[in-house]
């Protein structure tokens, strides 16, 4: 009982950890803790420069979980980051020994991924849905907790790669990582060009190593979370409407809303409702609560349902925004 | 669970009274409406107090909506949602259905069961804790403002229905009027009935009794003014065999006993038996020579002895034949002098038969007065009443010399009546005259049922237009215009004219009444 109790405790004390190292973007941050507390990929979507690299590495240091990161260029290969057998010379002879790619870490983040091609992005499904790498026929587990936290650049579509919707049903949010404020972009340039910043290493400025060394909680702290929060009750009419908002998004389904069948090319997969529901869950127990609210579902289903729907031509040429149409079907469909 | 549903309590008081706001909201609502489509259709179809009765829809129906929505068991699902609309966040919602489903499907006792058991008894726990700290004034009684607002909308309209001119109110009006009317002729006809017991017999009592209670119970029953019209005739009637039974049979015991006391008179004084017999012959055939011989053959003198040993009519007739006896020749005038005596003797009896009963005739035909039929009419139901009968004459003013059997018609209110009509021509003023209805009775059921047909019959002058209201009363198959009857009844006139004693100038009016009705 003690784990269920003193969740949201730890959870504040992720927060707190994290915040020291973040100017602003509390909700990025809040999302990003719901997926990884919830046991879930996420794709952080925003221009560069906006932190979304380091607040990755932040997170690994807080939760104290290995971290790797993995820089996707075009010419990235499969085996780049899932890992290959290489030959070993030893005095028994020559023998394959398997070389692991930084796959094989809790916390993977995977940097502008719409930048590799489509056949090195798929080698990441196995890893994100499994947490298991299949290498010469061998399949290997990885760690838990497992992540992949992605970040992708909405600008650069040049050269780029836009990710298959089998993958991006993979990840459990897509966080949109929004410019900071005035006041916000002012602490960011206390925290990285101040005095004390400068005496710091001059690459990262904004990762001091007291920051680095700074751990809330381990792993197993962090599945102990993971499993009481899938224990959070949720009533039949909190569920009922979180499953009637994931089917309205279908625009072939007779039921559908007139804006899903005017706007959406496709809806959400079941993942989606497994999604909302995981980490509504978990904002239940993290804001205090032992049951889930209509509440947690309005928050979590923006984050969970952008990334699974497809607009269609006459969305694109009307010019709605995927925002607005999931924010419309939330406020009808989750009272 | 129990902790839980009396954490909830509050709530549920707090939603029998919302239910109860909403319900009165309906209520007045539904109710205003209904009293609306009562004053719309009362307005055409007449209803006795219908501005209580609709007054009585709303409130009725205010309170009943209000009471019947707030008694109505608020389910334990319903006030957990009501508490989490007041900020619980769904923590009741979940809490009840996990209350329910661990009824059913306890946790397993494994370590996810545990965790599990843990999770429900701390969120019910919790639950209970926000139910218990929560105000529940909160859950405040929605004011039904659009259904007020309708509410009064209809019943606005409701006022409005004053407008209609349907004329329900006047016939209520009327309807209260005729009832009250009855009701007064019913004890009228009660009072007239006890007056008039008074020296009659058990079984005539029995009879008047009857008959009054026939008519009250027609006059209770009666819908309009014609219905009560008919019951009175109807009594009228009754009364009038009643009295003409009553009248035969003592007439017949008056007679026999005034001659039976004469003849015994004579007897005991040793008049010749022979004698007697003559005289009796003589004074019922009107033969005035045997009459003459009769009275000759006993003397005057011992006549005159008679009448000293006898009293009442029989002394009077006995007197009457001494006189005559002293006179000698008997002429025809005296011979009908002394006929009229035996008949004033016979119809002494008759006489008193026919003073019974006065209160209520009186009462009858008051009503029939108040019911809008003027003195003519009276005469005209008299004259019919009597035209049953085809005039006998055997009562003195009262053999009429009706238009025969079955006919009644509102010109015949002029027609030579009866005892109170007097031959008189009515008295309604001629140029314009209406009757709320007019009864023609069936000549073929006249004797046995009196059924009649219902008309509407207007007179302006000498013009009569005579209108069908309805299934006749005198036909089973339906209505009978009068222009198929009225051939009949002019063939039937004529026989009973023929056959009434009446005089030739009532039977001359009432030929020329047809006459002027078939030529019509």
């Amino acid at each position: 009982m003690d784990n269920i109790t003193n969740f949201a405790e730890q959870y504040e004390k992720i927060r707190t950890e994290i915040a020291k190292e973040m100017i602003g973007q509390e909700d990025v941050v809040e999302h990003l803790l719901l997926a990884v507390v919830a046991g879930g990929n996420v794709l952080l979507e925003g221009v560069p420069g906006l932190g979304k690299t380091h607040l990755v590495r932040v997170l690994s240091k807080v939760l104290d979980l290995p971290f790797s990161r993995i820089q996707f260029t075009p010419d990235l290969m499969p085996a780049d980051i899932t890992g290959t057998n290489i030959l070993v010379r030893t005095e028994e002879g020559s023998s394959f020994r398997f070389q692991k790619g930084p796959l094989f870490a809790s916390i993977v983040l995977a940097d502008e991924i719409n930048r590799a091609t489509p056949k090195t992005q798929a080698a990441l499904l196995e890893a994100m849905q499994e947490h298991s790498v299949t290498v010469a026929g061998e399949t290997m587990r990885l760690p838990e907790p497992y992540f992949v936290l992605a970040t992708q650049n909405p600008v650069e579509q040049e050269g780029t790669y836009p990710l298959p919707e089998a993958q991006l049903d993979r990840f459990l949010f897509k966080v949109l990582v929004p410019f900071p404020t005035l006041q916000e972009l002012g602490g960011i340039m206390d925290l990285t060009l101040g005095a004390q910043a400068q005496a710091q290493a001059p690459v990262e400025p904004a990762l001091k190593e007291s920051a680095l060394k700074r751990t809330a909680l381990g792993a197993e702290d962090l599945l102990e979370m993971r499993n009481a929060a899938r224990q959070v009750p949720v009533a039949d009419s909190v569920r009922e409407s979180a499953l009637k908002l994931v089917l309205a998004t279908h625009p072939e389904t007779p039921d559908a809303p007139e804006i899903a069948r005017k706007y959406l090319r496709f809806g959400a997969s079941p993942r989606a409702a497994q999604a909302i529901l995981s980490t509504a869950r978990v904002r239940a127990l993290e804001q205090g609560r032992f049951n889930v609210a209509y509440d947690d579902i309005r928050f979590v289903a923006p984050a969970c349902l952008r990334h699974r729907l497809a607009l269609n031509f006459a969305a694109v040429t009307e010019g709605r925004e995927m925002e607005s149409i999931v924010a419309e079907l939330v406020n009808d469909y989750v009272k | 669970m129990n902790e839980l549903l009396k954490a909830l309590g509050p709530v549920r008081s707090r939603l029998r009274l919302r239910r109860f706001v909403s319900g009165a909201g309906w209520g007045f609502a539904g109710g205003a409406l209904a009293a609306l489509i009562l004053l719309a259709v009362t307005s055409f179809v007449p209803l006795a107090n219908r501005w209580w009765i609709a007054g009585a829809c709303v409130a009725g129906g205010t309170l009943l909506a209000a009471a019947g929505n707030a008694l109505r068991p608020v389910s334990p699902l319903e006030a957990a949602r009501a508490a989490d609309a007041c900020g619980l966040r769904e923590r009741a919602v979940t809490a009840l259905e996990l209350a329910e489903a661990e009824k059913s499907t306890p946790a397993p006792p494994d370590g996810a069961g545990q965790r599990l058991a843990d999770m429900i008894l701390l969120q019910r726990r919790d639950a209970c804790e926000r139910l218990q700290a929560l105000d529940a004034r909160q859950i405040r009684p929605a004011f039904p403002k659009r259904r007020l607002l309708a509410g009064a909308l209809l019943l606005a309209l409701c006022a409005a229905t004053l407008l209609l001119p349907g004329g329900g109110d006047r016939a209520v009006a009327a309807r209260q009027a005729l009832e009250t009317k009855t009701a007064a002729m019913a004890k009228a006809a009660e009072e007239a009935e006890k007056a008039d017991e008074a020296g009659l017999t058990e079984k005539e009592k029995a009879e008047l009794r009857k008959l009054t209670a026939d008519l009250k119970r027609d006059l209770t029953a009666s819908r309009d003014e014609a219905d009560a019209l008919v019951a009175v005739d109807k009594a009228e009637q009754q009364l009038q065999k009643l009295r003409q039974e009553q009248a035969q049979e003592k007439t017949a015991g008056d007679a026999m006993s005034a001659m039976d006391a004469l003849a015994q008179a004579m007897q005991s004084a040793g008049t010749d038996a022979a004698a007697a017999d003559a005289l009796a012959e003589a004074l019922a055939s009107g033969d005035a020579a045997a009459m003459s011989k009769a009275l000759s053959d006993l003397g005057a003198e011992d006549l005159q002895k008679l009448s000293e040993s006898l009293t009442g009519e029989a002394k009077a007739l006995a007197e009457a034949m001494a006189r005559t006896a002293q006179q000698g020749e008997l002429s025809e005038a005296r011979m009908q002098a002394l006929q009229q005596a035996a008949q004033s003797a016979q119809s002494a009896g008759s006489m008193s038969a026919a003073r019974q009963a006065t209160a209520l005739q009186q009462a009858l035909a008051g009503m029939k007065a108040s019911l809008g039929a003027g003195p003519s009419q009276q005469s005209a139901s008299q004259a019919s009443m009597s035209g049953a009968g085809a005039g006998s004459g055997n009562n003195p003013g009262q053999s009429g010399g009706g238009a025969g059997t079955g006919s009644t018609n509102e010109e015949q209110k002029g027609g030579s009546g009866g005892q109170k009509s007097g031959g008189s021509k009515g008295t309604n003023p001629a140029e314009f005259r209406q009757t709320e209805y007019e009864t023609i009775y069936d000549p073929e059921k006249v004797d046995v049922a009196a059924r009649d047909v219902m008309t509407n019959q207007q007179s302006l002058g000498k013009d009569s237009v005579q209108i069908e209201t309805g299934p006749g009363k005198g036909s089973l198959e339906g209505n009978v215009p009068v222009s198929q009857v009225v051939g009949e009844y002019a063939e039937q006139e004529v026989k009973a004219a023929e056959s009434a004693n009446l005089t030739r100038e009532q039977k001359q009016w009432v030929d020329e009444y047809f006459r002027k009705l078939t030529e019509e």
